[in-house]
């Protein structure tokens, strides 16, 4: 055998050469990760969310996170993106929404890699003054409020009433059909998007929808209609003591003894991560592109109900269901 | 200097002493993960309660089951088969069994109208997540025999929304969710029938030493729990 071959196959079953060779195939591989930039609302949530989705893109996406404050500006996020280089960004919270976006003003030239945006209210009107962003929203849809209350009670819920204002016209055509898809009517009481007495408009509506026997009531989170006054004089009077099932979806109206919510259901953050680490695999498996990757719908939830409420207005309910629910209140 | 050393000396021995005390002692670990609607804290409780020998964690999501059970090498693990069989070591001792066979045929639910299994290849199934992003692709793909773009769920109840925000042109469920699904939802749920079953709910360890207590906790499982673990009995493998 020739001389030089016999010294290189000495080489080669030497275990640092061939841990050297090794390491030097596998170096490109681990510097070539990609990276995302996790810009995100500071916040017990938010980070929930991150949890999601670090535990889903471990080892296929290195994670850069920068926590939004008061001193985080366009420029703080302008300086980040020169140094991690990212492949694709990660927008968690709406503070994080809008200093991207500024950014994004500010620098109207740049070429932005892709952006998931999520955890942040009307992510869908956002992302559309946005470039090369996609994202999940964040208002947990009707249908699968009122499909899992329904799986619940040992009643109807075919009619359900809500009071919504003109502005989310659309907000509530789109459920309506997803809701329709279900068997269940939603019907809204249209209000105006401002008003001295707003109050009384609210009253009159939920009235109106209670003399129409609805079966349950959908509340829509909007501050203008849900608030400390609008709750103490309309929501709590009219349907504190009525016996339709009340379907909210922040966590303190069925928490507390109001006798108001039945049912809440909010999102589960954790799964939200996971669900935009879906999402951000899409891009990838795309080379980075979001192109028809559409704003997707919350997919999981967590579920809340108030027994003590349950009993007080006389609802009935599967026993047996109560295991699937998350947060049993007694 | 002297009594320094020895007090050293006396609290080394002690922490060795306590070590080798407390894993003696300590329970067998066991990770559950059976995909199910009851919640992990309900599924836990009722475990706990008849298998007392066991330090038991539940997990709602199957890659934290994995991700964790590959961290900490748990001696029992009770999980579908094929997780099981995706975990390296693990020997199964009690098999699950439904109808008196120990897997479950699979079907693929579309809204509105049949799906064609022929040609799924630009199709986005949507499945409930066993084993992780890769391993569960391969999975489904292998399953499947055909290259579909697999949509993961965290939790059973969540493939229901896939199908009503079209996020998936079908969802691949046993035969039992289907019938659970068609109780929940309106929708117009439309049954493909494939060759696919899954290997149910096993119970296996990574040791012969935690047999007898192995025995000793499957002999208390009542119907109630059965029906959470989605078997109606157990067969010694």
């Amino acid at each position: 055998m020739d001389k030089k071959l016999k010294a290189m196959m000495v080489c080669f079953l030497r275990p640092d050469i061939v841990m050297l060779i090794c390491f030097c195939f596998a170096a490109p591989t681990v510097a070539a990760e990609p990276t995302g930039l996790v810009l995100r609302a500071d916040g017990e949530v938010f980070a929930e969310v991150l949890a999601g989705l670090s535990s889903d893109v471990e080892g296929e996406l290195r994670l850069v996170e920068l926590k939004m404050s008061k001193n985080i500006s366009f420029r703080d996020i302008k300086k980040e993106i020169k140094k991690v280089k990212p492949h694709i960004i990660i927008l968690i919270g709406n503070s994080a929404m809008n200093v991207y976006t500024q950014y994004q003003n500010r620098n109207p030239n740049q070429a932005f890699p892709p952006a998931v945006a999520l955890a942040a209210l009307y992510v869908n009107k956002l992302v559309e003054k946005m470039s090369n962003t996609t994202g999940i929203r964040y208002e947990i849809p009707a249908v699968t409020s009122l499909v899992n209350m329904r799986a619940l009670l040992d009643q109807q819920v075919k009619k359900v009433g809500v009071v919504y204002r003109s502005w989310m016209q659309d907000v509530l055509d789109e459920n309506t059909a997803y809701t329709k898809l279900e068997g269940i009517n939603l019907v809204g009481h249209v209000l105006p998007n401002r008003d001295q007495n707003m109050v009384g408009k609210l009253r009159a509506a939920i009235s109106k929808l209670l003399d129409e026997k609805v079966d349950a009531f959908w509340i829509i989170n909007d501050n203008t209609l849900l608030n400390r006054e609008t709750f103490v004089k309309a929501w709590l009077p009219l349907l504190g003591d009525s016996s339709t099932p009340v379907v909210v979806g922040v966590k303190s109206l069925v928490e507390s003894n109001l006798n108001f919510g039945v049912y809440a259901i909010v999102p589960d953050h954790y799964a939200l991560g996971i669900q935009a680490a879906s999402m951000v695999f899409d891009i990838m498996d795309a080379n980075w592109s979001i192109d028809g990757i559409e704003i997707q719908q919350p997919i999981s939830v967590k579920k809340i109900v108030n027994m003590k409420v349950v009993s007080q207005k006389g609802i009935h309910i599967v026993p047996e269901k109560l295991t699937e629910v998350d947060n049993v209140i007694h | 200097m002297k009594n320094r050393i020895a007090q050293v000396i006396s609290i080394c021995l002690l922490s060795f002493s306590t070590q080798s005390f407390s894993t003696s002692i300590a329970d067998a670990t066991m990770h559950v993960f059976v995909p199910t609607d009851v919640r992990t804290n309900i599924l836990q409780k009722k475990l706990e309660s008849v298998c007392p020998d066991f330090s038991i964690t539940v997990f709602g999501r199957g890659q934290d089951f994995v991700s964790q059970s590959h961290k900490t090498h748990p001696d029992v693990i009770l999980t579908l088969m094929p997780v099981i069989e995706k975990s390296s070591g693990y020997h199964s001792y009690f098999i699950g069994l439904k109808n008196g066979v120990t897997s479950e045929p699979y079907l693929l639910v579309s809204k509105d109208r049949e799906i064609n299994t022929t040609d799924l290849s630009n199709k986005t199934i949507g499945v409930l997540d066993l084993l992780g992003r890769k391993l569960m692709t391969e999975y489904v793909h292998q399953l499947l025999k055909q290259n579909v773009k697999v949509k993961r769920v965290t939790k059973r109840e969540d493939l229901l929304p896939l199908l009503i925000f079209n996020a998936a042109n079908a969802i691949l469920v046993s035969r039992s969710v289907f019938g659970a699904l068609s109780e929940k939802s309106q929708l117009n749920l439309v049954a493909t029938e494939m060759d696919v079953s899954i290997g149910l709910a096993a119970l296996a360890a990574n040791d012969d030493a935690v047999k007898d207590k192995l025995d000793k906790c499957i002999k208390k499982f009542d119907s109630h729990l059965n029906t959470m673990l989605g078997v109606d009995q157990w067969t010694k493998n």
